[in-house]
């Protein structure tokens, strides 16, 4: 059974399975594929900007570690990215295609802020004798749970469906999106959402989430941050520790290993006594909730919430976590080059004026993706060069 | 209420062609068992490179000496090219490296979108047209020739045109039927003698091209010839949502997508309180889950999707 090759291409090449492939050969397999694309996309870049490959590159680091500012920004950046990608990724591996992460981060954010913002109307959170820790004491866990919670609804609905009907979950998780998008929208115009910053203003939204943060005890880091970035210092540590979790979830857990074996094959899983439905559900549970997290930690840094929060970025998600190989170390990577390359991008001015944008940077980064998902097929296959000559048949 | 009629009924129409092109060619992408996430992506390129054709066409002759024929048939020919590339590309991905058909369309719509919004805020920087004293990328010469305002143009009744000759073609040729055969077991249809490359690869591919058009109709009917971040995106997610809400069949799709156009635009003729604007945009994602979950729970065997939709098909793991 050693040739299965059965595809004739020309020239008598075949594609056959490999065997079996050592780990750094796929690995070489990859670096190779991704350093191509980083060729190609440079040429792109030098044939458009008409810029010295050198300068092009100065310009985009200035353009993202430039400044303290600058650099905190796409710290930030970077760690939400990593952060959908990480809660995209359980569902992922579990070759549940949930493209929602979009609606599902965006009504976390909108849970959360809808939490500040009915405390804001509350006369308790206005009364001035009430200190500031004990209103944060009581708002910021609701915030976290709100969130939480419609993050996890959003990514049951599809999950309950697929498991129970095998409702197709790629086309419901789109359509929840748009049902999040325009609930968003709906409410800021409809109750007059941006009221929310009046009540920031108070004094009760982004640096005083920071500020709580501060008591409990890791002061130190405001201390990184001195001039702006300190709101940004609590979602690093969250995604940090995400990072961690997710990493050990998925590879030292039962749930884990569930994942796995679901996604593998569901057949298998269901032969050696895997509860299927049952593991996608909760995958999808926790998944969702994740991104509602994220949702909770855009607002606790920006303090406000609009229909495009989220920017795309539930898509790239997903992208980052496929070009990753569901490996979050390597996630940390993927999104760090997306979006040094997105904030890098309009750094670069062409000669008569035109700067590069975040499309720009979106067209590079698909192109890697080709690549990456194309190379997968050379870790799976190899092409033979036919020792026979083409047999008559 | 006539004069709403006559305002209303006309747009609702030119924002219903793009949708129609687009889940058109979606339906024959799906009916070949490739599900292609990539038709927002797709109709972006479609529009751009159409628009850039042109565009550069407009700004290389003398003002009114454009010739009638090829102010028509460039941008036409340059959005199939752009069109036909992308869905090349998917195919040589999905088909020929099998590649995960979700995560290439995902990539391939974000890779039209950037494109076209990338050369969409620049060409007209690049080629110094800006002098001229245009603040974005216009076409009016261009326009004339595909609509004139305020009804439907000829791309208009093409979709249409299109959307029942596919209905027809799925449903009494035999090339339809051996479509629609590979997209429902391709190991049957293999051993039938029928070639499952070939067919996937052209019906996506000509799918594509369809959707294509779609890009171009929206600049040309519902953007007038300019520019300025459409949403093309939007168009065509919900011409992804359109094909189950049609449970895979063109024809349907004439009447839905003049109903979801409708939805799209009813708010700016409703005036209604402010908000509840939104409410109406929601309509056509609601309705389309609603629809996707009756489709599951009734199974009935003709209104499921394709059986072996978004899998890739392999010989040897039969």
């Amino acid at each position: 059974m050693k040739s299965k090759s059965r595809f004739i291409l020309p020239f008598g090449i075949h594609i056959a399975k490999r065997d079996g492939i050592p780990s750094w050969k796929r690995w070489l397999i990859r670096a190779a594929a991704i350093l191509i694309a980083l060729l190609l996309c440079a040429i792109i870049t030098i044939v458009i900007t008409k810029l010295n490959p050198a300068d092009v590159l100065k310009s985009m680091i200035n353009g993202t570690f430039g400044s303290a500012r600058k650099a905190w920004k796409t710290v930030y950046y970077v760690v939400i990215l990593l952060g959908i990608s990480l809660a995209v990724t359980p569902a992922f591996k579990m070759r549940f295609w949930n493209i929602g992460a979009e609606g599902q981060v965006l009504i976390g954010a909108f849970a959360a802020a809808a939490c500040m913002f009915y405390a804001g109307r509350m006369p308790f959170f206005n009364d001035p004798g009430v200190s500031m820790q004990v209103k944060n004491l009581i708002v910021i866990p609701c915030m976290v749970i709100a969130a939480i919670a419609a993050g996890a609804l959003w990514g049951f609905l599809p999950a309950f469906f697929k498991s129970r009907w095998n409702t197709n979950e790629t086309l419901f998780t789109l359509m929840m999106n748009y049902v999040a998008i325009q609930l968003v929208k709906f409410m800021i115009a409809y109750r007059e959402f941006p009221k929310l910053y009046q009540w920031s203003s108070n004094g009760t939204s982004v640096g005083t989430i920071n500020a709580g943060f501060q008591s409990v005890g890791i002061g130190t880091f405001q201390k990184i941050g001195e001039q702006s970035g300190t709101q940004y210092v609590y979602p690093i540590v969250c995604i940090g520790l995400l990072t961690l979790l997710i990493f050990l979830y998925l590879k030292y857990s039962k749930h884990g290993y569930e994942i796995a074996v679901v996604g593998e094959s569901e057949r298998t899983a269901s032969y050696a006594g895997i509860k299927v439905n049952r593991v996608i559900v909760r995958t999808m549970i926790l998944s969702g909730a994740l991104c509602g997290l994220v949702g909770f930690l855009i607002v606790a840094a920006e303090g406000t919430v609009s229909s495009d929060v989220v920017d795309g970025r539930g898509y790239t998600a997903v992208m980052v976590s496929w070009m990753s190989q569901f490996n979050p170390f390597g996630m940390i990577f993927s999104s760090l080059l997306l979006v040094f390359m997105q904030f890098g991008a309009k750094e670069v001015v062409m000669p008569d004026g035109v700067s590069l944008d975040k499309n720009f940077a979106n067209m590079l980064m698909a192109i890697i993706l080709f690549f990456i998902i194309g190379c997968e097929f050379f870790i799976t296959y190899k092409l033979q060069v036919s020792r026979h000559k083409k047999r008559e048949e | 209420m006539w004069s709403f009629l006559t305002s209303f009924i006309p747009r609702a129409l030119m924002q219903a062609m793009p949708l129609l092109y687009g889940s058109t060619g979606e339906i024959l992408t799906e009916k070949s068992g490739n599900l292609n996430l990539g038709i927002p992506g797709i109709m972006f390129i479609g529009a751009i490179t159409g628009v850039s054709g042109a565009f550069i066409y407009e700004h290389s002759v003398p003002a009114g000496q454009m010739i009638g024929i090829l102010a028509v048939l460039i941008p036409l020919m340059s959005c199939l090219i752009g069109s036909f590339l992308m869905g090349l590309l998917y195919c040589f991905l999905t088909v020929t490296l099998r590649a995960n058909q979700n995560v290439t369309g995902l990539s391939l719509t974000i890779f039209g979108t950037g494109v076209a919004q990338f050369l969409g805020g620049s060409l007209i920087k690049l080629t110094h047209a800006q002098e001229a004293g245009v603040a974005s990328m216009t076409i009016t010469e261009t326009v004339k020739y595909y609509s004139n305002g305020n009804v439907p143009g000829w791309l208009a009744y093409s979709a249409v045109a299109i959307a029942i000759l596919a209905a027809l073609f799925l449903k009494y040729t035999r090339t339809g039927m051996q479509l629609r055969a590979v997209g429902e077991n391709p190991a049957t249809a293999d051993a039938a003698g029928i070639n499952v490359t070939r067919y996937k690869y052209l019906a996506t591919i000509v799918g594509s091209m369809i959707a294509g058009l779609g890009g171009l109709c929206f600049v040309m009917e519902c953007a007038h010839g300019t520019w300025s971040e459409p949403r093309i995106d939007q168009i065509g997610w919900l011409a992804i949502a359109l094909v189950i809400f049609t449970t895979w069949r063109p024809a349907i799709s004439i009447p839905a997508s003049i109903m979801f156009g409708g939805l799209l635009i009813l708010s700016e003729h409703l005036n209604p309180p402010i908000g509840i604007k939104e409410l109406y945009t929601l309509i056509p994602y609601v309705v389309t889950l609603v629809v996707l979950i009756i489709v599951s729970l009734r199974k009935k065997r003709e209104n499921l999707p394709p059986q072996s939709l978004g899998l890739a098909y392999f010989r040897e793991e039969r």
